[in-house]
């Protein structure tokens, strides 16, 4: 049995969400400002590569919106935890103490209708996933209103295949225009069930992977007819890229999910 | 009042300096209730700017982070607003049509901000002050003093542009 002390998987969630939203490894490499982008376009680029650099050296937020804290954590079967309450109180205790003394903006309010915000940013949305050995890996994302308000998510019809899964992306990606932040980073799911989908995508986000090239190929496609650039203005970069996620289904089903994540691309992984 | 370091023409990127009160969803929504219902809000509205967007903690530290939010979620609120002297809206997006005829027919602007820059937009706010709601957290009322907030004036109304001397 690998026994892990529970304190250090709360401070691992301190300390990733802190890093998610100053200076985050998913945004590391990244650099948004083009010379092939018309100058009002890179001006708006240059902006958001300008705002990256003041967040980290100055320490203020990417962005204001510090988003909700999702998580996803994968354990090992052989893996146990000392002198802890339940990993769900670590995970939350973790994000809260990230939220409030790492300067983070609390968003969450505590019921959908009396909108009442306990400034905590709790709870954290968590997904389990249980698998063999000794792992015991946290993935995470600070995902801002804006741009999880403009993900979508469809039943298609197994028939219309490829090409109608790439027409989903390009409207939800239409409708989105400006709302959510671009260039978009875009997560898209195929397959599961109806719950599960939407999970699918966003761990496509996580994960940085394409599991379908040809489906890849006929979305960068239909993408190039899009008529806004970055930040919604006219332009022609408005998205940044594209991930892609499968998994098993329904003979009568084409489940399908398109996260759509703002410029602030915040993502990270820890492993204990 | 603001004041913009060039002139405001559709298109141009250009930067504002002076007072803006923030406002978003609840408290948008709260303050326009209270002005339609003849309430006494305490805030000097009259050629006043309004802020779609709610501030990260830390401006005492040098740490604060204010981007804008989108405007579109607010467009209700934005007739009642202009009636008791609001002249300036600065929000991310687009205003759906029949806001932006209200914005034309009330003489205001509208300018849009960059969306998820909320660390540059923070080290341009000189002071912040509480004004309203302070139990909505992030979503209260703050007027902020800002310095060479870079905007863009939104295309669809580009003719409020001569409704202005700024």
């Amino acid at each position: 049995m690998r026994i892990i002390e529970g304190l250090r998987i709360k401070d691992a969630v301190k300390e990733l969400f802190i890093k998610l939203n100053y200076s985050p490894d998913s945004l590391e490499n990244v650099v948004f400002a083009d010379p092939a982008m018309d100058p009002f376009e890179r001006k708006l680029a240059e902006i958001i590569d300008e705002n990256r650099k003041k967040a980290r050296t100055e320490m203020r937020p990417l962005c204001q919106d510090c988003g909700l804290a999702q998580v996803f954590v994968k354990i090992g079967k052989n893996v146990t935890f000392s002198d802890a309450p339940s990993l769900d109180i670590l995970i939350n205790k973790g994000v809260e103490e990230a939220y409030v003394e790492g300067l983070l903006r609390k968003s969450t309010v505590c019921d959908p209708f009396e909108r009442k915000n306990e400034g905590k940013n709790l709870p954290a949305f968590i997904h389990y996933e249980l698998c063999d050995g000794d792992t015991f890996e946290i993935s995470a994302i600070a995902k801002g209103g804006g741009s999880e308000n403009v993900s979508t998510q469809k039943m298609l019809v197994p028939a219309e295949g490829r090409e109608g899964v790439a027409d989903f992306v390009f409207e939800t990606l239409k409708n989105a225009g400006g709302k959510g932040c671009p260039p978009y980073f875009v997560g898209v799911g195929i397959g599961g069930t109806f719950d599960s989908v939407a999970a699918l995508a966003k761990k496509a986000l996580l994960e940085q992977v394409c599991e379908d090239e040809k489906l890849l190929d006929i979305i960068n496609e239909k993408i190039k007819e899009l008529d806004f650039g970055v930040l919604g203005f006219p332009g022609r970069c408005p998205v940044k890229a594209v991930f892609v996620k499968k998994a098993p289904t329904h003979i009568a089903m084409m489940p399908a999910a398109v996260v759509l994540n703002c410029h602030s691309f915040r993502t990270g992984r820890i492993e204990l | 009042m603001i004041a913009a370091d060039k002139e405001i023409k559709a298109g141009n990127i250009v930067n504002l300096s002076g007072e803006l009160i923030t406002l978003r969803d609840q408290s948008a929504k709260m303050l326009a209730n209270m002005l339609e219902n003849g309430e006494n809000t305490g805030l000097d509205l009259e050629n006043s700017a309004v802020f779609f967007a709610a501030p990260t903690p830390g401006f005492k530290e040098g740490r604060m982070s204010i981007g804008p939010t989108t405007s579109a979620r607010m467009a209700a609120f934005i007739p009642t607003l202009i009636k008791h002297g609001v002249r300036f809206f600065i929000g991310k997006g687009a205003l759906p049509k029949d806001t932006v005829d209200a914005v034309i027919a009330g003489k205001a602007a509208y300018f849009q901000a960059f969306g998820g820059t909320g660390a540059n937009y923070g080290s341009r706010v000189k002071s912040m002050e509480l004004l309203l709601f302070p139990e909505l957290g992030p979503e209260a009322v703050y007027k902020i003093e800002t310095s060479d907030f870079p905007v863009v004036i939104s295309v669809e109304i580009q003719t409020v542009a001569y409704f202005f001397n700024l």
